[in-house]
């Protein structure tokens, strides 16, 4: 009986009856495939620039598809110093290109990580980022927020010495989809992150992974003054001279 | 009482965690300046500094002194990180260190001879003989990075802040001793100095071992880059206090 059912399968085959095979996307496939094997590359430590630019290519290859969106990756202009220097600030190199830093690249990230629900909007109102321009960018690997139970005015005085500026939205979202595939957490799943140059009207974005799950990306907004000790705040560093 | 047990001595108004991990308290107002130049002043007092012959006033009269300083400093500009902090410039470090009670790892003699105040500050910064009341910040938010890149910072805004001194970290050290301590601490971190120089290319730093018993100065590189040890810096304006005999 069991015989006679293969060979009737068999037959249906061969004559392209329809058979229930999932569909594939060939092509999505293997940039996934190319992601997996240089996140595992990188996950040995002490990227070279060179691994960098690979890595985020494929990155932004694989991410970018779902949302029609490409960008060439511009060759990492951090030398191996420089990025010893950064790892031993606990800082990482993260590429953000140009697009998402202008008014629309915030719906550009929406559409590349649907899972992280509806961040481009709050209280009816659009989130702007402060600033346009992207590039190789130096970031916090802290999964905790920095300079916690400090004002933003506190955090202000620090970037200006140090020539820092205050974190974007879309440079949050990269910087902290890296870290999960890297090191498996989330940013901020304990605390939050103003962003003090991501705005709602007057107010400041503050973003956080609360359940450490890449499918709910908390945005709660709040004046400019408030500190409280699980709050901090995040830069972004360009490269030294 | 040593420097490990004054480190786990915790006051909500004034020892929050301090430390760019741990969040700063913002001394904006001047009662709060008030309680923690107070507090610092009573560890001097207890440590016997009025005593050292370079001093020789009661400690009544220390504290005096250094209590009619608050409002001045008060009016200094100052960032919301900043920590007021008590320097008694006139004694050596080495003698503070002694009067810490903490065991004390001198730097070598040879590169004893070598220290200076940092040359290349454009306001030929010295530190000044006599006992003085400023502000600092203890270098958390500037943890692996190297001296010679803060003191690069420090040329450009020369007018506004200078890079800290030894005698600016010892005075740190005994009064903030949690901020180098891991045992209590989650923001330990050692502190650099680039406003002093062991010659060209060195700068000390200070530390204290794990159990708040070791106090030591160490000299390294400053293209060194140290993941758990920030450059301080202090506000270029100070109160100097005179001690009339």
């Amino acid at each position: 009986m069991r015989e006679a059912q293969t060979r009737l399968y068999l037959s249906q085959r061969s004559v392209g009856k329809p058979v229930s095979e999932p569909q594939v996307d060939t092509l999505q496939g293997e940039l996934d495939v190319r992601k997996r094997n240089l996140v595992k590359e990188m996950k040995k430590g002490s990227p070279t620039p060179e691994l960098l630019t690979r890595y985020w290519q494929a990155v932004y290859d694989a991410d970018g598809k779902k949302a029609e969106f490409s960008v060439v990756v511009p060759p990492c202009d951090w030398s191996e110093k420089q990025l010893e220097t950064l790892t031993a600030q606990g800082g990482r190199l993260v590429f953000v290109p140009d697009e998402l830093t202008m008014p629309d690249g915030l719906g550009i990230l929406q559409r590349m990580y649907p899972e992280l629900g509806n961040f481009t909007m709050r209280d009816g109102m659009l989130i702007t980022q402060e600033r346009s321009g992207g590039g190789w960018i130096g970031v916090e690997s802290d999964i905790d927020a920095p300079l916690r139970n400090s004002s933003d005015d506190a955090a202000r005085e620090i970037y200006g010495f140090l020539g820092l500026q205050g974190q974007r939205l879309s440079t949050y979202i990269i910087a902290s989809l890296d870290s999960w595939r890297l090191t498996g957490d989330l940013f901020d799943y304990r605390t939050e992150s103003r962003l003090i140059d991501s705005r709602c009207g007057e107010k400041y974005a503050y973003a956080s992974f609360p359940d450490n799950d890449r499918n709910f990306l908390r945005i709660n907004l709040a004046m400019p003054g408030d500190s409280y000790p699980y709050v901090g705040t995040r830069s972004e560093e360009s490269r030294p001279e | 009482m040593n420097l490990r047990e004054r480190a786990s001595q915790r006051d909500p108004a004034t020892r929050q965690d301090l430390g760019s991990m741990g969040g700063y308290p913002e001394f904006s107002d001047q009662r709060r300046t008030e309680v923690e130049v107070e507090r610092q002043a009573g560890i001097y007092q207890k440590l016997g500094f009025h005593n050292h012959e370079k001093v020789g006033i009661s400690a009544d009269r220390l504290k005096d002194l250094i209590m009619g300083a608050v409002p001045k400093l008060q009016e200094i500009p100052h960032w919301r990180f900043d920590i007021p902090l008590v320097v008694f410039g006139q004694i050596p470090v080495a003698e503070q260190a002694e009067l810490t009670g903490a065991i004390y790892n001198d730097i070598p003699t040879e590169e004893r001879a070598l220290i200076s105040d940092w040359q290349q500050d454009l306001e030929g910064y010295k530190t000044p003989e006599s006992l003085y009341v400023t502000w600092i910040a203890d270098g958390g938010f500037c943890m692996g990075r190297t001296v010679e890149s803060i003191r690069k910072i420090l040329l450009e805004r020369s007018h506004e802040r200078r890079g800290a001194t030894l005698h600016d970290g010892m005075g740190l050290l005994i009064v903030h001793p949690e901020i180098f301590c891991p045992v209590l601490s989650r923001s330990v971190h050692g502190v650099d100095l680039p406003g002093t120089e062991v010659g060209p290319n060195q700068a000390p730093s200070v530390q204290l071992d794990a159990y708040g018993e070791d106090l030591s100065i160490e000299v390294h590189n400053i293209d060194v880059v140290n993941p758990n040890s920030g450059s301080a810096s202090c506000v270029r304006k100070m109160i100097i206090l005179p001690i009339a005999a």
